[in-house]
């Protein structure tokens, strides 16, 4: 079932929405339990066999999923496992799940994780800046599951979550961000703390406690109780927008005032990119981030937006090995992702 | 009920405390459960000492071993959700009641959720809230001692709960 993945390339990598160009995708996830179960990181196995045959059964009637696939971690190799995790289709923890599966639609728009720490986990991806249209596709979801599964649910609390962090709506939406300006300014480290008296936050590529790299921000609602839905994603878009009006502005600056400093960054950076015969994975991201910026200023032959997209999941290590058929070492992997960028790249 | 520490005062603050397979429950006043560290005003420290709490307590009342405060849907005990920091099932909301509610005053700012229901639940949320003015109106009819409001108001509750 994966080797169609490897081929194909998901909805949220077409670079078709909004702010497409900064914004690179939008993400929004519901946290739900059944009722009186015990949470999937406490429930004996028993248990986990019960919620993914309910959550399954209720799946297959919901005319959106419905030629939506159906994949096991227990049937996966680590290999494969990776290849979802870099995919965003899953989390690096639901991997570890005694019984976890994940439920993908079509072009990998909507995907439910059981059995994570939550029975469910419940996602759309989506290109650019494009939280409003993502929240009426997961809520639509949502409801009509709600009208089969019984959900956790208290008049105090809200939708019950195994944590605390999540309880109340058990919603986070994120806008995965590309800030190289700012970056480069260092004006991002007087953005981060501000985003958290908001109660908002910046996470990495992959997540929670992945690190920043590629000038890559993931930036998210921290509060799920107490307000609204509609409400936190709205003042998450505020954000957001301020963000990367800041982000443009920085630019702009760059563009005007860089000179020859900054034109020569971004030529030797697409000079490695072309060139080299080995290029590492974490120096893949950071040359890709730079020609980004290069050639969004006009100093670097345009190349699709969608492209550089797909080559900042492409090139990680697991998609370069299934597309390859099999597990390989370093090395061959870092000429391997040499000639896809370069292969990438040259096509103009 | 009064409350069990001071003995004069009424208790509005309920735990559950599972000892040798024994339910016994607690019942504090709010003054009497502030200065024991786990009134809603203890926000800096996400979990007050609880275990400490609980084994001054049968200390000084029953000479027992405390044993740590519980969860009976699922087994959970406090100390293993402040080490994991998460919780074992929907009932753990009502077992560690008092000390989530200064966690999520913490993170969120706020104790009490206003978004979405599941669905059907607007009508369960009416009842809810009818059983409750229902109560209310029921305690003031005895404390007025107007019996016979009372029996009436006493139908109403026991109609609507089946
Ligand atoms: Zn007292
Ligand atoms: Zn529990």
């Amino acid at each position: 079932m994966l080797e169609n993945y490897i081929k194909t390339s998901p909805e949220w990598l077409n670079a078709k929405g909004e702010e497409a160009d900064i914004a690179i995708s939008s993400r929004i996830r519901l946290a739900r339990n059944i009722k009186d179960i015990p949470f999937a990181h406490w429930a004996p196995m028993n248990d986990l066999e019960k919620v993914t045959k309910m959550i399954e059964e209720a799946i297959s009637r919901i005319p959106s999923l419905k030629n939506a696939d159906i994949i096991r971690q227990n049937d996966l190799i680590p290999l494969q496992k990776q290849f979802l995790v870099e995919r965003h289709l899953v989390s690096p923890e639901h991997t570890n799940s005694k019984l976890g599966s994940v439920i993908v639609s079509e072009r990998e728009i909507i995907s439910i994780m059981i059995n994570e720490e939550d029975h469910l986990r419940m996602q759309v991806l989506s290109s650019g800046l494009n939280l409003v249209d993502s929240w009426q596709i997961i809520a639509k979801v949502e409801e009509e599951l709600s009208a089969i599964l019984p959900f956790a649910f208290s008049f105090d609390f809200g939708y019950l979550t195994a944590c605390p962090t999540n309880v109340g709506t058990g919603m986070r939406a994120s806008i995965m961000l590309h800030l190289p300006a700012l970056s480069l300014s260092n004006k991002i480290e007087k953005i981060i703390p501000f985003l958290s008296k908001v109660g908002m936050v910046s996470r990495g590529f992959y997540g929670e406690k992945s690190e920043t790299f590629g000038d890559l921000f993931q930036v998210s609602n921290q509060i799920t109780l107490g307000k609204k839905e509609e409400e936190l994603i709205e003042a998450l878009i505020k954000v957001i927008r301020q963000i990367i009006d800041y982000e443009k502005e920085e630019r702009e600056l760059l563009r005007t005032r860089g000179g020859i400093q900054i034109e020569d960054r971004f030529k030797r950076a697409y000079g490695l990119l072309v060139n080299a015969k080995l290029i590492p994975s974490r120096e893949a991201m950071e040359l890709l981030s730079i020609i980004r910026l290069g050639i969004h200023l006009g100093f670097l032959p345009s190349i699709p937006t969608e492209r550089l997209n797909r080559l900042l999941v492409f090139t990680q290590p697991a998609h370069l090995q299934l597309a390859i058929g099999g597990a390989s070492n370093p090395a061959l992997r870092d000429r391997e992702r040499a000639e896809l960028i370069q292969r990438e790249l040259e096509i103009r | 009920m009064v409350c069990d520490i001071c003995g004069i005062k009424e208790a509005s603050i309920h735990f559950k405390q599972v000892i040798n397979n024994q339910t016994t429950s607690i019942h504090l006043c709010e003054e009497c459960a502030e200065e024991k560290g786990f009134g809603l005003s203890s926000i800096s420290q996400p979990f007050p000492n609880l275990l400490e709490f609980f084994s001054n307590i049968f200390k000084e009342e029953k000479g027992a071993i405390a044993e740590e405060m519980r969860c009976t849907g699922c087994g959970m005990g406090l100390s293993e959700f402040q080490k994991g920091g998460r919780l074992g099932c929907s009932d753990c909301f009502e077992a560690f009641k008092q000390p989530l509610l200064s966690l999520l005053k913490q993170i969120h700012g706020n104790t009490v959720h206003i978004g979405r229901h599941p669905f059907g639940f607007e009508k369960i949320a009416q009842k809810e809230k009818k059983l409750k003015i229902l109560k209310d109106e029921l305690k003031k009819a005895i404390s007025t001692e107007n019996y016979e409001e009372a029996a009436r108001l006493r139908d109403m509750i026991k109609a609507l709960e089946q």
